[in-house]
């Protein structure tokens, strides 16, 4: 009886199995559903891209709107591959020679893949005028075109604001409609909202300089500091103005007690799950970027069934229609700004907006690539304005165009659109040095920020940077004592090549 | 005639060699070709995307005067110290627990055993849930039981506190020692029962048996056992990368394993990390001398 009924079960599991092969569903609402069943004459162009979740089905819609349109007419179909350490695995395929077609990179590295000659330059997008210091905003061109020739498209850019709650300013007292406007009044605020129990312990922090921990490195910005020496590839961390920057942002580890802010930091979840303090009320104003309100809606339950992803699929399934979809984004907007604000960051050195921080995910072809004309095809596609305010629209982002519709404000899922345009456009925004440098720099900041956080009785905050600074420099020697020798080398080589 | 009859041993080594063959192209294609590219990328500046340039000693020498290399070094060796002993230690007590005449003796074995089969990331997860600073389930306990005596008690950070940290890491290793409690206890049932009659007519205790019986047979085995330690404890990534976040607070948890990652793909400096790919290789071999050559004090055979 046991071995017949083992049996039953075992021959349900394989028939279950079978049923998911063969009828499960297929990623995809076209006529090509993979790679696999495109017809012969068509090209695949593979398209490693590090998005998941809300963010991936975002690129998804974008691809699938390529396949279905302009792909099918020209016979290019792209395969969308969702990789995870994307960076990484871009520079090994490169470096073994079988990169993908496009790579959805951070722009984080871009200096180091334009240094290495990773990357194919754009200049046939640059020649018919789609990516132009015209066509992208002042920042993004800088980036993509650090010497003037295009390296990436801007996929997605970011800016960094502050947010705060709305329903805590209120309980504590503050104005609600108004945000920080100096680093003196955000430690003001921080302290009228920060609640301690009898024990010492912290129930609720106004703000910690440490969370969410994304942009520990660019404390010095709001402070005057200008990290990068363009002209010299040189970067500064122990300047007078990041011993102040980092001063401050050790100033709140002391007040409360490293042992008190890590026992509370200890209990942060992920950015992107319920658990976020800021999420659940533990931390009332917090530095992040436009997506933030998509994570906000995603995980907190008074959105539910009112968040973006949720409105597209409903929409997609026809359950409603593109007036009553229009109409919820609209809803969970006014939403939000019941419950959050969000602004220019405050800084130390003059009005908000006077220093701001960017940042931007790219699309790129690497070096080698094999499918490069069809590539280019895309990524004009995906530059195109509506649909590049269609993915933005998905990443909750601003756009990297100059031109932006009015539509796309209007029908934006994020409420603080206009904020985060405005300072994607501002001349006073850094953060992306592109230099093979930046994430050796960025790298020793942060492990000093990390050590005046955690430990700042045994690290002061000038012997700590200048430390911090010793060792980038070792590393900053190393690497023009190698890129002399190669230069020696090739210019040998070349001279030798010339005399045969 | 010596044609003839060299032909047959000629066959009987090529049919050997192609039963080899998947084996040996296998080997030499994604162990021994690697390992000789990393010995020559060792002596290069590689940054992957550019071709490699001959330059000497001269990772090795910047190396010496980097403190993240001696870091890492530092953090491996007392994980390895730390780590290494106790996984043996609480091995051979858990064999000699399961080898006594128990009730369902292979539910006990599944038990102990069944750790080891998760998932090293899955169980990462839990640990990072068990052991969390504010509401891990220990410092819940921790802060109860403190309660109920009227203590008021802080329970530390147990993977963010820099001084704690790689003793927690090495405490955690215990959870997979399943592979190694199975080799002992192999190992102690391959020990013969005249042994322990002997010893018992000879009048011996139980901890003298166990002190002169049953630790000697067991050295082969621990020679093993502790080869292996060594092996992993030096190669170790996974968990505590999981645990710590790439490294914990002022890299107290910063294992070499690590650095060797970063360099070769975060800074993009394939012969640096080949030097100290080379070093680690180095340093297990000469560990490992250093076993086999004091084996020949402490291990027994029969």
């Amino acid at each position: 009886m046991r071995i017949l009924f083992s049996r039953v079960i075992a021959g349900v599991m394989i028939l279950a199995a079978l049923y998911v092969l063969l009828f499960g569903s297929k990623p995809g609402s076209y006529e090509y559903p993979d790679a696999t069943a495109v017809p012969k004459d068509f090209t695949v162009v593979t398209y490693w891209e590090k998005w998941t979740r809300e963010e991936g089905a975002g690129m998804q819609r974008v691809v699938d709107l390529f396949n279905t349109t302009e792909g099918r007419d020209k016979k290019i179909f792209v395969q969308l591959v969702s990789v995870s350490q994307v960076d990484q695995k871009t520079l090994v395929a490169t470096a073994g020679g079988d990169p993908p077609d496009i790579a959805g990179l951070w722009g984080q590295q871009l200096g180091a893949f334009i240094t290495y000659g990773a990357l194919r330059p754009l200049t046939e997008l640059q020649a018919d005028g789609t990516i132009t210091a015209e066509t992208y905003k002042p920042f993004l061109w800088k980036c993509v075109a650090p010497h003037g020739t295009v390296y990436a498209a801007s996929s997605t850019p970011a800016t960094v604001a502050i947010f705060w709650n709305k329903d805590l300013f209120r309980e504590a007292g503050l104005d609600p409609e108004r945000g920080p406007q100096s680093i003196k009044e955000l430690d003001e605020m921080a302290d009228r909202l920060t609640v301690v129990d009898g024990k010492g312990q912290i129930i609720r922090a106004g703000y910690l300089p440490n969370f969410p921990g994304w942009w520990d490195y660019s404390w010095g910005e709001f402070f005057g500091n200008k990290i990068w020496n363009e002209e010299t590839d040189d970067f500064r961390i122990d300047t007078p103005e990041n011993v102040r920057a980092y001063s401050w942002y050790q100033k709140y580890a002391i007040k409360y007690g490293p042992g008190t802010v890590q026992t509370f930091g200890a209990g942060f979840g992920q950015v992107a799950t319920p658990q976020n303090p800021f999420m659940n009320g533990t931390v009332a104003m917090c530095l992040q970027g436009p997506w933030f309100v998509s994570y906000v809606e995603n995980y907190t339950p008074r959105f539910a069934k009112l968040n973006f992803s949720y409105i597209q699929r409903q929409l997609s399934r026809r359950e409603i229609t593109q007036a009553q979809a229009d109409a919820k984004i609209i809803e969970a907007r006014e939403l939000f700004a019941e419950h959050y604000g969000a602004a220019m960051p405050p800084n130390s050195i003059g009005k908000p907006g006077d220093a701001l921080h960017g940042d931007l995910d790219i699309w790129a072809i690497p070096r080698g690539a094999k499918h490069v004309k069809e590539a280019l095809e895309v990524i004009r596609f995906f530059t195109r304005q509506e649909n590049m305010e269609l993915l933005c629209t998905w990443h909750s982002k601003p756009s990297p165009l100059m031109k932006v519709s009015e539509k796309f404000i209007r029908n934006h899922p994020n409420p603080y659109i206009d904020v985060f345009e405005e300072m994607l456009r501002s001349p006073n925004i850094t953060g992306l040095p592109q230099s093979p440098n930046w994430i050796r720099a960025q790298d020793q900041i942060r492990l000093a920020a990390n050590a005046l956080w955690r430990s700042p009785e045994r690290n002061a905050v000038e012997p700590t940077l200048r430390q911090a600074q010793e060792n980038f420099d070792r590393h900053l020697a190393e690497y023009r004592k190698y890129a002399g020798m190669r230069k020696q080398v090739e210019s040998a080589s070349s001279g030798s090549e010339g005399r045969r | 005639m010596k044609v003839s009859a060299d032909r047959p041993r000629l066959r009987e080594q090529m049919t050997g060699m192609a039963f080899a063959a998947p084996f040996i192209v296998g080997f030499s294609v994604f162990l021994a070709y690697p390992l000789v590219q990393a010995v020559h990328f060792s002596f290069t500046q590689y940054p992957m995307l550019q071709s490699p340039m001959w330059i000497g000693l001269d990772n090795f020498r910047a190396l010496m005067v980097d403190p993240d290399f001696w870091k890492s070094l530092r953090n491996t060796l007392l994980f390895a110290l730390m780590s290494v002993p106790f996984t043996m230690g609480i091995s051979v007590m858990l064999a000699l627990l399961l080898n006594c005449p128990i009730k369902a003796p292979g539910v006990w074995r599944t038990i102990v055993f069944l750790p080891s089969l998760v998932p090293s990331v899955a169980s990462a997860m839990l640990w990072l849930w068990l052991l969390n600073g504010k509401d891990g389930l220990l410092n819940v306990l921790l802060r109860n039981v403190a309660g109920v005596f009227g203590l008021q008690f802080t329970p530390p950070d147990w993977l963010g506190s820099q001084t704690i940290v790689l003793p927690v890491l090495a405490f955690i290793g215990f959870w997979g020692v399943g592979n190694t409690v199975v080799i002992f206890l192999a190992g102690l049932q391959d020990i013969p029962r005249e042994m322990y009659e002997a010893a018992e007519i000879d009048g011996a205790g139980a901890w003298q048996r166990l002190r002169h019986v049953t630790l000697p047979m067991l050295s082969p085995v621990m020679f093993f056992n502790l080869i292996m330690g060594i092996i992993g404890s030096w190669s170790i990534f996974d968990v505590p990368y999981i645990l710590t976040g790439g490294g914990g607070t002022n890299h107290a948890a910063y294992f070499y394993t690590m650095y060797i990652r970063d360099a070769a793909f975060i800074y993009t400096e394939a012969g640096k990390a080949s030097a100290l790919a080379m070093i680690q290789f180095l340093i297990v071999t000469v560990l490992t001398v250093l076993v086999v050559w004091s084996s020949r004090r402490w291990v027994h055979y029969r």
